[in-house]
C-alpha cells in the first residue's frame, strides 16, 4: 500500500448496504487495489461477507480483485441475491 | 400513403398525387371483386377492417417497400363495406426511376397487405349463403375468434417495432417460466397478455398465506392449492388465445433437460441459488437462452444468458453456488411486494424484447442492479470468463467439467423409492428443517438427527461422522442438496439429498 491517498466513489448493494448502512459514499483511501479497499472497509465497518462471495466492479465493469484503483474510480461491491 | 375508404376508389386522383417528374416508371396493381370463390358463385362482398391497426400496419409495409426497393413513392387504398362484382377493392401504385423496382415493390406491397392487414372479407354466394373468408391467416380460425384475437393485441401491435409480424413471432414462441411466485406472477401476466403462444409453468409449491402479499394471482381462498394450477387458470382467464403447459414438479438434474428441450427461452423466477445454478449450467449445456432475476429486500438483479451472443454464464461471475444462508432469501431477509413486481415486469420486458428481436446490447452482456431505495439501475458489464468451469472456451475442459458437474449432482440426489435399494439400510436420516417448518409439513419420524439449520451449515460437520452414510432432508430438497454437496466437498463421500424433500414425500403418500 503506498501512502498516496485518492478520492474514490464506493457503492454497496444488498447485504453489504445493510451492513454499511448507506448505499454510496465518497472516500479518501490509500488502498492500491480493490481487494485492499474491501479489506479496509470490511475492517472499518464490520462487513462480514467473504471476498469469495462478493464481486467487485470498477467503473461499471466486473473486474478481478487485484485490479489497481485510480483516483475518482467508482467501485461497486455486489453480493449475489437469490430471492424470487 | 395508405387509406381505407367506404367510397369507390378514385384512381386518377391517386395517380396524380404520386406524379413525380423524375419518375421513369409507374406500376400499379388493382384487386377486383370476382364472381366465384373455390367453385362457388359469388354475388357480392363485404370488407371489414380494424381501422387503426390496418392503417398502422400498412404504413409499416409501405416504408418497408421504400427501404427494400429503389422506388420514389408508393401508395395504397383499400375499400371497406359492401362491394359488387367488378368493383375495385384494393389499389396500389408505385413510382420509380426504373421499371424493375416499381414492379417488385408493387408485388411486395400487395403480398404483404394480403397477409398482414386485419381486414376481413365476407362473401355472399348465389345460393343465398354467406361466409367470412379472406386473409390466409384467417383460414384456420373462425372470423369472430380471429377478429377478437387481433383486437386483443391491438394496443401492442400498433407499436411500430412490433406490428403484426412481431405478434406472429411471439405467437410462435415457446417460453418456460420456472417459479410462479413473486417474480413469476408479473412475468406470466405480461408474457401471457403479450401473446407468447406457448407458456410452460414449472412450480412444485402450494400456496402459503405468506405468498399472497406479493404474488398477485393468488387469493386467500386458494391457500393450500398447487400454484401451478392457480397460475395456469389465471393466465387462461386473461388470454384464451395461448397454450399453457403445467409442470407440477421440482426442477432437478433428473427432469430439467426433458423439460427444457420443449422451449425456446427460459425465465428463471426461482428463489434459490441451487436452482439458478442448475438452470444456468443446463442452459449452457443445451445452448438455450435464459433471462434471470433475483430480489433482495428493496433491490434486485437482472441478467441474461444468450448463447448466440456469447453472453457469460452465472459461473463466469460466481464460480460456486453461494451458501443460501449467507446472503439471505425472501424467507430469511424479507422483500417488499412491489419490488418483486418491478423486477418481474423488467424480466418480462427483457424476454419480450428478446423474442421480438429488439434487444439492446446491454441486455446481452450486462448485469443490471436495480435499486428501488433510490430508483436507480446500474448496469455492470460482464465478460465471459475463459476459465469458467461451465462455459470456458477450451472445449475439452468444458466437456470434462460439465460431465463432472452432472455426475456430482446425479450421484447426490436420491429418490425415496430408491433409498432402500441403493443404500441397503446402512445409513441415517438427517432432518435439517426448522421447528416452524416441521410444524408446517409435519415431522419426519425416521430422522436419527434433527439439526435445524438457518444459515450456518458448518454445524453439520461437527455433528456428523465422515465415515458414515447419510441422507439429508429438508422441506423441498433444495437446502438439503446444498448441505449434501457441502459435506461431500468436506470429506463426507457417502452423503445424499432426498429429491423434492418432505413436500414430495407427503404428495406421494397422498397419491398412493
Amino acid at each position: 500500500m503506498n501512502n498516496k491517498r485518492k478520492r474514490l466513489q464506493v457503492c454497496y448493494y444488498a447485504a453489504l448496504r445493510e451492513m454499511r448502512g448507506i448505499s454510496e459514499e465518497t472516500i479518501e483511501s490509500s488502498s492500491d487495489n480493490a481487494e485492499q479497499l474491501y479489506d479496509e472497509l470490511a475492517a472499518a465497518y464490520g462487513l462480514t461477507l467473504n471476498k469469495e462471495i462478493v464481486k467487485v466492479a470498477v467503473n461499471d465493469k466486473f473486474v478481478p480483485w487485484n485490479t489497481v484503483l485510480k483516483p475518482n474510480d467508482t467501485i461497486v461491491f455486489i453480493p449475489p441475491v437469490a430471492g424470487g | 400513403m395508405f387509406t381505407l375508404t367506404k367510397n369507390p376508389i378514385n384512381v386518377e386522383l391517386l395517380k396524380e398525387k404520386l406524379y413525380n417528374p423524375s419518375a421513369g416508371g409507374f406500376a400499379s396493381f388493382e384487386g377486383w371483386v370476382r364472381n366465384y370463390q373455390e367453385g362457388k358463385a359469388v354475388n357480392s362482398l363485404e370488407y371489414e377492417a380494424y381501422k387503426e391497426l390496418a392503417e398502422n400496419e400498412a404504413k409499416i409495409i409501405l416504408s418497408e417497400a421504400k427501404n427494400k426497393f429503389d422506388i420514389l413513392n408508393a401508395a395504397c387504398t383499400h375499400r371497406i363495406g359492401h362491394l359488387n362484382i367488378g368493383e375495385l377493392a384494393v389499389w396500389i401504385g408505385v413510382t420509380a426511376v426504373h421499371r424493375a423496382a416499381a414492379f417488385k415493390a408493387c408485388r411486395y406491397i400487395i403480398d404483404e397487405i394480403k397477409t398482414r392487414l386485419p381486414i376481413w372479407k365476407k362473401e355472399y354466394y348465389a345460393d343465398g349463403f354467406s361466409e367470412w373468408v379472406n386473409c390466409k391467416t384467417c383460414a384456420e380460425h373462425s372470423h369472430d375468434k380471429k377478429k377478437q384475437e387481433t383486437m386483443y393485441y391491438s394496443r401492442q401491435t400498433i407499436l411500430p417495432t412490433i406490428g403484426m409480424q412481431g405478434q406472429g413471432k411471439l405467437k410462435n414462441s415457446k417460453v418456460l417460466v420456472v417459479g410462479a411466485g413473486g417474480l413469476g406472477c408479473p412475468v406470466l401476466q405480461y408474457l401471457g397478455g403479450g401473446g407468447v403462444g406457448t407458456i410452460g409453468i414449472c412450480d412444485f409449491d402450494i400456496l402459503d398465506i405468506s405468498n399472497i402479499h406479493r404474488q398477485t394471482f393468488y387469493k386467500f381462498e386458494d391457500i393450500g392449492k398447487p400454484k401451478v394450477e392457480l397460475a395456469a387458470e389465471f393466465i387462461s382467464s386473461i388470454n384464451p388465445f395461448i397454450q399453457i403447459n403445467r409442470h407440477d414438479e421440482i426442477l432437478s438434474q433428473n427432469n430439467i433437460e426433458s423439460i427444457f428441450k420443449n422451449y425456446d427461452l427460459m425465465l428463471d423466477c426461482t428463489d434459490n441459488f441451487e436452482t439458478k445454478f442448475l438452470i444456468s449450467d443446463t442452459a449452457v449445456k443445451m445452448n438455450k437462452p435464459v433471462v434471470f432475476a433475483s430480489i433482495y429486500q428493496f433491490e434486485g438483479q437482472l441478467w441474461s444468458y444468450l448463447p448466440e451472443y456469447d453472453s457469460p454464464c452465472i459461473r463466469c461471475i460466481w464460480q460456486d453456488i453461494p451458501q443460501s444462508g449467507c446472503v439471505g432469501s425472501c424467507t430469511e431477509v424479507g422483500v417488499l411486494g412491489s419490488v418483486a413486481g418491478v423486477l418481474g415486469t423488467l424480466q418480462a420486458t427483457l424476454a419480450l424484447n428478446y423474442l421480438l428481436g429488439i434487444s439492446e446490447e446491454y441486455s446481452e452482456t450486462h448485469l443490471s442492479l436495480v435499486d428501488l431505495n433510490n430508483l436507480s439501475i446500474r448496469k455492470i458489464k460482464r465478460l465471459q470468463n475463459p476459465d469458467c468451469t461451465i462455459c470456458g472456451n477450451t472445449s475439452d475442459k468444458k466437456a470434462a467439467s460439465k460431465q463432472l458437474v452432472n455426475d456430482n449432482i446425479a450421484l447426490l440426489e436420491i429418490e425415496m423409492e430408491k433409498v432402500s435399494s441403493l443404500l441397503k439400510n446402512d445409513f441415517e436420516w438427517v432432518d435439517i428443517r426448522s421447528e416452524t417448518e416441521r410444524e408446517q409439513l409435519g415431522p419426519f419420524p425416521y430422522a436419527a438427527h434433527q439439526i435445524s439449520i438457518v444459515t450456518d451449515y458448518s454445524i453439520l460437520m461437527k455433528e456428523l461422522n465422515p465415515d458414515k452414510s447419510y441422507v439429508i432432508v429438508c422441506q423441498y430438497g433444495i437446502r438439503s442438496r446444498y448441505a449434501a454437496s457441502l459435506l461431500r466437498e468436506n470429506g463426507y463421500p457417502a452423503v445424499y439429498t432426498l429429491t423434492g424433500g418432505i413436500a414430495r414425500l407427503n404428495q406421494s403418500l397422498v397419491e398412493s
